[in-house]
């Protein structure tokens, strides 16, 4: 079962996009953007891997069940709150930007407003189904979208418009100190493993992860493409004019003989799915650790089909509050907040697995 | 009961498509953006509409063209849709034409409005009008398929390739506007009753245009900066002149600053060809010789338009991205320290052209 590990840490790293992560990049690129993501990828992987080895010593046990088994009340439910709170934005945020974009460049008569419902239920009503289901669906979603996704970046790298020396100008910029802003949304690619706090549950038995030599590849090479592509497209002054820097990259592409000329409709596709399926599995984490704080009636239906509800509703209620200024702003905080807690949830696992192990 | 209660739910969701239908719009091919001839007015937008007909043959591409005078761009596009009957769809506008006498005062206001709609796609292509803008567009051809389908094929080496036709998208454009060493250049499209010429081309600073290249120059610019697979170039040699058609080239440069010594600039091409066409008698044994006077004459033309570019503080070519990109410090500096010394550049172009042959005949 351990490929699904993988699938969570590459949906992850595909997602950032969506995130807004590049854009911060981008946005601190004069100022320490390639310090922070040189940085980002020990920094990141020392996290995931930490978590992972100590999350492992528990087999079959969720971040849940650590905690009832070794930690007091007091700290457990407070916890368990606040990483709700983080899960569930990690959801909100990805979905209302992505609902922001299909409006934009999709369906601009359509009001967002359907467009955030269509969203809402499509993700309720996978994120409420079974931990196995939820990542049998990941491992489709990711299977038939990823090849496609890797042409796209193909045809970007190789594309005549590309401007390499734009892409080194951002590189020897390498010496200035990073801000957390672009730190956080550096690390962000790495974010996917977090997940094995319910997912740990169908991990299997083995102890150690194998193949986690390749994440730091896999990771700067993904951190590379998604802030230097934009730039290599849009010059290093004028990158930073756009809204959603890599809509526009794909917008910037051609390709002649493809299914379709313009590479921004299939970009645009491709990146629906992956960004449903990272916010579905996002609210799927925020649910189980909704229902680990229930005594009693969790197994029943209805309740779950009430949180995700309210999920729901709070996420459509959020959507009409935005505006792309505000969305932006609020994606930049959950990303610091997102790195700083994913820090402390890192410290509580590891922690706990010393403990045990003296 | 639960699955019926989500079916409904789904049903809700279908009301119809937030599009209009195909047949209530209108697709604009090309997008003509000229400065207008009254007085209290700014631009005059012309806009080229399809017809659609049902065969697609040679010739029978139907077009209509409509045009505004207005103060914005907006306001043009909001007064030409009260002369419509259907929504205008600006989703396969491909080509933007900007009039040369706009060009020459500053273009930032007129091009914002195409960067900032999210429908005008980013891979227009753009090119300069003569005389104007609606007047390209008018033309009739003869042998178009579809409406805009010719001034599309002559661009991106999609259909015809010219070592004279520049290609530049819109947002290489906006791009080259705003970068810090790295200029924009636009091909011109001079309208001719039946035709259209693409053979010089317009350099930019950051505001306008600044300096007209001809066709030699348009194609030298081509060759540096490996646009071109194919372009057909001419040598003297002794006496005569003879030409040569090159089918692969490959160039690259970069600056060098060595310490104590003037900064340079290198540029190297790499051509490969045979001889199309000679006004002397040709010997194969005599190759190399025919190979340098190309690399010669060539190299030397190149280094005169790059002098008179940089007579001109014009970098097309993007020498100033490239010595920022190969210099650590703050931007602000990199480029002040650039500006200072761009004056001061020399170039140095290396040809290599690799003859194959001859031709068919001795």
């Amino acid at each position: 079962m351990y490929r699904y590990f993988y699938y969570l840490v590459f949906l992850n790293m595909l997602a950032n996009i969506i995130l807004f992560a590049p854009r911060i990049l981008i946005s601190h690129r004069f100022e320490g953007s390639m310090m922070a993501v040189v940085l980002s990828i020990p920094l990141g992987f020392t996290l995931l891997y930490v978590f992972v080895t100590s999350i492992r010593k528990f087999t079959g046990l969720g971040l849940p069940e650590i905690l009832k088994n070794h930690t007091p009340n007091w700290f457990r439910i407070p916890a368990l709150l606040f990483f709700i709170t983080i899960w569930f934005f990690a959801g909100v945020i990805t979905l209302i930007s992505f609902s922001e974009i299909t409006k934009k460049f999709i369906n601009p008569d359509i009001s967002s407003m359907i467009i955030v419902l269509a969203f809402i239920i499509l993700v309720g009503f996978i994120a409420r189904l079974r931990s196995e289901t939820v990542l049998f669906s990941t491992e489709i979603l990711i299977v038939m979208n990823v090849p496609f996704i890797i042409w796209v970046l193909y045809k970007a790298v190789t594309n005549p418009s590309m401007n390499y020396d734009a892409c080194m100008e951002i590189a020897t910029h390498i010496w200035n100190m990073p801000t957390w802003d672009s730190l956080a949304a550096g690390t962000y690619i790495f974010t996917g493993y977090t997940n094995l706090a319910i997912f740990n549950r169908l991990m299997g038995t083995t102890k150690k992860m194998p193949f986690l030599w390749t994440i730091p590849i896999v990771g700067s090479c993904v951190l590379a493409t998604s802030f230097l592509i934009p730039i290599g497209f849009h010059g290093t002054i004028n990158v930073n004019s756009y809204m959603y820097p890599w809509i526009s990259t794909s917008d910037s592409m051609r390709v002649e003989f493809g299914l379709v000329e313009r590479v921004l409709f299939i970009f645009i596709y491709l990146y629906t799915n992956i960004s449903l399926a990272g916010s579905f599995i996002h609210w799927h984490v925020c649910l189980e650790l909704i229902k680990s704080l229930m005594p009693r009636k969790k197994e029943k239906s209805y309740f779950s089909w009430a949180v995700i509800g309210i999920m729901g509703l709070i996420t459509y209620l959020l959507s009409y509050l935005f505006n792309d200024e505000s969305l932006y702003k609020t994606g930049v905080l959950f990303l610091n907040i997102r790195l700083a807690s994913e820090m402390l949830l890192v410290f509580v696992v590891f922690m706990i697995a010393r403990r045990i192990k003296r | 009961m639960k699955k019926l209660l989500i079916i409904l739910l789904l049903i809700c969701l279908c009301c119809g498509c937030g599009f209009k239908d195909i047949d209530r719009r209108f697709f604009v091919v090309a997008i003509g953006i000229d400065k207008s001839e009254k007085k209290d007015m700014k631009y005059r937008l012309t806009l080229k509409l399809a017809v659609p007909g049902n065969n697609v043959d040679m010739g029978t591409a139907k077009f209509e063209l409509i045009s505004q005078d207005a103060n914005s761009m907006t306001e043009c596009v909001r007064l030409l849709k009260s002369k419509l009957d259907k929504e205008l769809d600006f989703g396969h506008a491909k080509i933007v034409i900007f009039g040369q006498s706009l060009l020459k005062e500053n273009i930032d206001d007129s091009s914002d409005w195409l960067n900032r709609r999210r429908d005008i796609q980013l891979v227009a292509w753009l090119a300069a009008g003569k005389p104007s803008a609606e007047a390209v567009l008018s033309t009739e051809l003869a042998h178009e398929r579809l409406p805009g389908d010719a001034l599309l094929l002559s661009f991106g080496k999609t259909g015809v390739e010219s070592g004279y036709i520049i290609s530049e998208y819109l947002f290489d454009f906006y791009r080259k506007k705003k970068e810090w060493g790295l200029d924009p250049i636009l091909p011109v499209i001079q309208a001719a009753k039946k035709h259209y010429t693409i053979n010089t081309s317009l350099v930019f600073d950051k505001e306008k245009s600044k300096l007209a290249l001809n066709m030699n120059e348009t194609r030298s610019i081509n060759i540096m900066k490996g646009n071109l697979n194919k372009v057909e170039i001419e040598a003297p040699f002794e006496d005569f002149q003879f030409y040569v058609s090159v089918d692969d080239l490959h160039s690259n440069f970069r600056v060098y600053t060595p310490a104590n010594q003037r900064p340079y600039a290198k540029i190297d091409v790499k051509m490969r060809g045979v001889i199309e066409e000679s006004y002397g008698r040709l010997h194969a044994e005599q190759l190399p010789a025919y190979e340098e006077a190309v690399e010669k004459s060539h190299a030397e033309l190149m280094v005169k338009l790059l002098k008179k570019l940089q007579d001109e503080n014009l970098d097309p070519m993007g020498f100033g991205l490239d010595y920022r990109a190969h210099h650590f410090g703050k931007v602000e500096e990199e480029w002040q320290a650039w500006q200072a010394l761009y004056p001061e550049l020399e170039f140095q172009v290396n040809i290599k052209m690799k003859l194959e042959g001859i031709g068919v005949i001795k």
